[in-house]
């Protein structure tokens, strides 16, 4: 699984949605990722990329795009 | 059902205390008791309540900015059956209604958990009528009462879900907000009344509670034994009342001098409880209580006190050396 797939695949299985829903999410969007279904996201992403990421980061991360530019730019994740 | 596995424990640390306790634990009192009922003093949302707030709402009331009465309908709940969980802040819960829990909880043995949030320092940016540094002491001389403190969010979990089969009353208090740092990364089985060595060790053991503070004790043993190459064991007491006497009984003989560290002032509370069993013992080890000295500290950010109080893992090694030193003079 490339980085890519791990990244979409986080947001699929913290928040039980399909791929296309995936890659235009943002904070609040859905139900699911609320304050706590945030948590999990990121926890969820810090395991399939074996990082763990700073607080005003997992605050920063509002959509799907925005953890990819974050990923990226702060910890190493070639998209 | 809630899995215990390394990346929740991971979230639960990052979400705090406060969602852990509610969006995670709750629901599953709420399951084995759906009788539960959880009331707050107009704190819903700052407690983390919400989301299972909107799921269950029959198990939830906001009585409003009244946490004396909030104990009143906690009791006349009780009375008729129910389980009951009350929060608000920890000086509100203990300074404010000390009168009602003396009462109700103490005295009439009800069945009600009083969760106090943002205990010890926690509240210093607030002001110091926010400070929580003597609930312990107040809430540990009252007859009947469990007296509870996490060391992480997954031991708050566990501890909640205890709460929910423990009859009787019950204070838990914890510090801290979000980011709270773990201490536990595996599994293990939380039982009320018994404490849980963290870390082996020889000469001196650190016993210690607290949320933040059983983690900068680990860390403070790491930094003791790198300076002066002495290995001390860490033992954590999440039960602050009943005291884990049993165990504390084992150290006898085994340990120089034993370190309390709390997040409390040093008059009343944990290691005071452990002095206090000290007495009836032979041989004890010497006891040093580490905690929030007997003064008004200056007002601020829950680090900044903590650093001013001696509660950081820099300033806790240095204190336990500096110890050691006199000792061996």
């Amino acid at each position: 699984m490339n980085n890519e797939e791990k990244y979409l695949n986080a947001f699929v299985e913290a928040f039980e949605i399909d791929a296309d829903t995936a890659k235009t999410l943002k904070y609040q969007q859905i139900p699911a990722w609320d304050s706590v279904g945030h948590m999990g996201l990121m926890a969820k992403i810090e395991e399939s990329f074996d990082i763990m990421m700073e607080p005003d980061d997992i605050i920063d991360f509002s959509s799907y795009e925005k953890g990819k530019e974050i990923l990226s730019s702060k910890y190493g994740v070639s998209f | 059902m809630v899995e215990f596995n390394p990346r929740n424990f991971r979230m639960w640390s990052m979400m705090g205390i406060n969602p852990s306790i509610w969006s995670v634990a709750f629901p599953e009192v709420i399951a084995e008791n759906p009788e539960v009922i959880a009331l707050t003093a107009d704190l819903g949302r700052y407690s983390g309540m919400m989301r299972t707030w909107s799921k269950h709402p029959e198990n939830f009331l906001n009585v409003g900015i009244a946490e004396q009465n909030m104990i009143g309908i906690a009791a006349g709940l009780a009375l008729c059956g129910n389980a009951v969980f009350v929060t608000t802040y920890a000086p509100f819960m203990t300074y404010r209604c000390a009168d009602q829990i003396r009462h109700l909880l103490g005295n009439h043995n009800l069945n009600i958990k009083a969760i106090g949030s943002a205990a010890g320092l926690s509240g210093g940016l607030s002001g110091s009528s926010l400070l929580a540094v003597g609930d312990i002491a107040f809430v540990r001389s009252i007859p009947n009462m469990t007296v509870l403190s996490p060391a992480d969010c997954t031991e708050a979990i566990k501890m909640v879900m205890a709460m929910g089969d423990h009859k009787g009353p019950v204070y838990m208090r914890f510090c801290g907000a979000v980011n709270i740092p773990m201490v536990y990364k595996t599994d293990y089985d939380f039982e009320i009344g018994k404490a849980y060595p963290l870390k082996d060790g020889e000469r001196i053991l650190i016993a210690v509670t607290g949320t933040t503070i059983v983690a900068e004790v680990l860390k403070a043993a790491s930094i003791i034994e790198s300076k002066t190459g002495i290995s001390s064991a860490v033992v954590n007491f999440p039960t602050i009342k009943p005291l884990d006497e049993t165990y504390l009984a084992s150290v006898v003989g085994k340990f120089e001098r034993i370190y309390t560290v709390e997040e409390h002032s040093v008059i009343g509370g944990f290691g005071s409880a452990v002095a206090e069993f000290a007495t009836q013992m032979e041989n004890f080890p010497r006891i040093r209580m580490l905690g929030i000295p007997d003064s008004i500290p200056v007002l601020g950010h829950r680090p900044f006190m903590l650093e001013q109080c001696g509660l950081t893992s820099e300033r806790i090694s240095t204190q336990i050396i500096n110890d050691l030193k006199e000792t061996n003079k």
